[in-house]
């Protein structure tokens, strides 16, 4: 369990130390290319750049996905669970890409219509296992928590949380992963992160940056995985 | 951009903002979201008539206001501003409320739906929509969005069909063998963690080597630019969904009904095809549902790699920083996920019956 964490981890880091070296592997990779290696912004700028958005749109997402989950799924509260479900419908209906393209023009370039678009997204996956994790407790602990003369805060504090905690685990691993990719989206609207190289590569017919892009956002994808599967362990990131 | 709608000359000024007061046309509009108000306290089915009719006077409204506004030009284009966006997002969402507290299924949703789309369709029709800044957009395009429609639905279809068979085989491989299920499901599952921007990117280098090899696939259009990498990353993403769902599909029938069917003599071909598919069947339809609506979603991406769709109107519009043509490329696309999925769960609710 714990090399799923390390070895994507350490490829990352590795990557992330030896690109800026390796401008002759990439030359003598694509000949055809003036310059072979992306020096527009340090890599591990970009890095740090596109790991602030995931974080920064991280947290209100498991605030918002974990309150509006636990809201949705108090006694009562049938009409909150149906907004909760009728929002979560719609917004997977639309790609993140559409969602940062319409945000443009409210909004304007840079990292706001990214961190919009990944507010929205990684919310649902928190609020999809929040309201599922809290469903699946038991009636009867439920009962005997109250029986036992617990107060409704104590009850979700003390029982629902803790035994719907991996569930709700899981989903911040989802939620991660997927921030991760549509932060590297987040490019095309101008945001600064992994995704820059790529969007710059194509728009001036630069393979060797593409590449360079590509291969950081996908192991930086892997590191994240793999560091949330140690809080949520047997779950992976992508089980439906 | 503030304001409930926005006026423009043309599509090149900055457009003004136009209050919902200004507008004679939208005066009504305060009776009808009263009378769907009123509604909601009547009966679900009543307020999803209601809201829904809201929502064409809003777009009737839009359009007359724009008309009024233009004085005659032709060129000049009203198009929803916050306020309107907010307001359609919230009678879309009361109607959707009001039709789940009827107790209406997939069907009764997917229907409700049509008819909304008929209404709308009589709408533009009848030119009502005419100074509205999208259908402006859409009409001067028109030969444009015709095109980006129909390489969007070949590339999602491109990247689905082989995605099914495919997907449905590795899912039934890991049924068969649970030994190695955990080694199918879960490469697929690493396959999805790989950003589908980055994985894109990372193709079109594979496919310019492959064309650059071999001529024959040159000569049919395989290039590293173009559809063959983003049909192939697509193709990649669906095969968990398809996989997975074949898995639980063939697991869906309890063990009893199995063991009843070994009982009355039935092979396991037998048993497979009149016990195992038939219960599975909704299952499975799930997991082509989720594929479906992903590869609308994921295409879009693809025109990053110079693949067609709506993707090439949205980063068209995000270049030349014109709302309206992001927003003809983006609308289309959650229509179609929106379409597909409502019309593909009423078809698993047919099947689960």
């Amino acid at each position: 369990m714990r090399a799923g964490a390390v070895v994507p981890l350490a490829l990352f880091a590795a990557a992330l130390l030896l690109l800026p070296a390796a401008g002759p592997v990439f030359g003598a990779l694509f000949p055809e290319v003036a310059e072979p290696l992306y020096r527009r912004e340090a890599f591990a700028a970009l890095a740090l750049n596109h790991a602030g958005l995931v974080l920064f749109s991280l947290l209100p997402a498991a605030a918002i996905g974990i309150g509006l989950g636990i809201a949705a799924t108090r006694p009562g509260a049938a009409e909150t669970r149906a907004v909760a479900d009728a929002l979560v419908g719609f917004a997977q209906a639309v790609p993140p890409v559409a969602v940062i393209a319409i945000a443009v023009p409210a909004v304007g370039f840079g990292a706001a219509p990214a961190l919009l678009a990944l507010v929205c997204y990684a919310t649902l996956p928190v609020l999809r296992a929040t309201t599922g994790a809290l469903a699946t407790v038991a009636p009867e602990v439920l009962d005997a928590a109250r029986g036992a003369g617990m107060t409704p805060r104590q009850v979700l504090f003390q029982v629902e949380l803790p035994l719907a905690a991996p569930p709700i685990l899981a989903g911040l691993r989802v939620a991660a992963v997927l921030a991760v990719a549509t932060a590297a989206v987040g490019a095309v609207a101008g945001a600064s992160c992994l995704g820059t190289p790529i969007i710059a590569g194509l728009v001036n017919g630069n393979p060797a940056w593409v590449v360079q892009g590509a291969l950081l956002a996908g192991l930086m994808a892997f590191a994240v995985d793999g560091l949330l599967g140690l809080l949520a362990p047997g779950v992976s990131a992508s089980s439906p | 951009m503030a304001g409930f709608a926005v006026l423009a000359p043309n599509r090149i000024v900055p457009p003004r903002a136009v209050a919902l007061m200004d507008a004679d046309a939208f005066a009504w509009l305060l009776p009808a979201a009263a009378a769907a108000l009123g509604a909601a306290f009547l009966s679900g089915r009543a307020a999803a008539l209601a809201c829904g009719a809201a929502l064409a006077g809003l777009l009737a409204g839009l359009g007359a206001t724009g008309a009024a506004l233009a004085g005659g030009s032709t060129v000049a284009r009203l198009g929803p501003a916050a306020g309107a966006w907010v307001a359609a997002a919230a009678l879309l969402l009361a109607a959707r409320l009001a039709l789940g507290r009827a107790g209406a299924g997939a069907v009764a949703r997917a229907l409700a739906a049509a008819g909304f789309a008929a209404a709308l369709a009589a709408l533009l029709a009848a030119g009502l929509l005419d100074h509205v800044s999208l259908v402006r957009e859409a009409v001067a395009r028109g030969p444009e969005v015709r095109a980006a429609l129909a390489a969007h639905l070949g590339l999602s279809a491109a990247a689905l069909l082989p995605a099914l068979a495919i997907g449905a085989a590795l899912g039934a491989a890991a049924f068969a063998r649970p030994g190695a299920a955990p080694a199918i499901i879960g490469g697929l599952a690493a396959l999805q963690v790989i950003p589908a921007i980055a994985l894109f990117a990372l193709l079109i280098e594979p496919f310019a080597a492959l064309s650059r090899a071999v001529p024959l696939l040159r000569e049919v259009g395989l290039r590293g630019i173009g559809a063959a990498p983003a049909v192939f990353g697509v193709f990649l993403y669906l095969l968990l969904p398809v996989a997975a769902a074949t898995r639980a599909a063939l697991g869906a029938a309890p063990a009893a009904a199995v063991d009843a069917a070994r009982g009355m003599g039935f092979t396991p071909a037998q048993a497979l095809l009149r016990v195992r598919l038939p219960l599975g069947a909704p299952v499975f339809l799930g997991g082509v549902r989720t594929a479906s609506v992903q590869a609308v979603g994921l295409v879009t991406l693809g025109a990053l790699v110079g693949a067609g769709g709506f993707g090439v109107l949205m980063f068209q519009g995000l270049g030349q920083f014109a709302p309206d043509l992001i927003l003809l490329g983006a609308l289309p696309v959650a229509a179609l996920a929106l379409v597909l999925d409502a019309a593909l769960r009423a078809a698993e609710e047919g099947l689960a019956r």
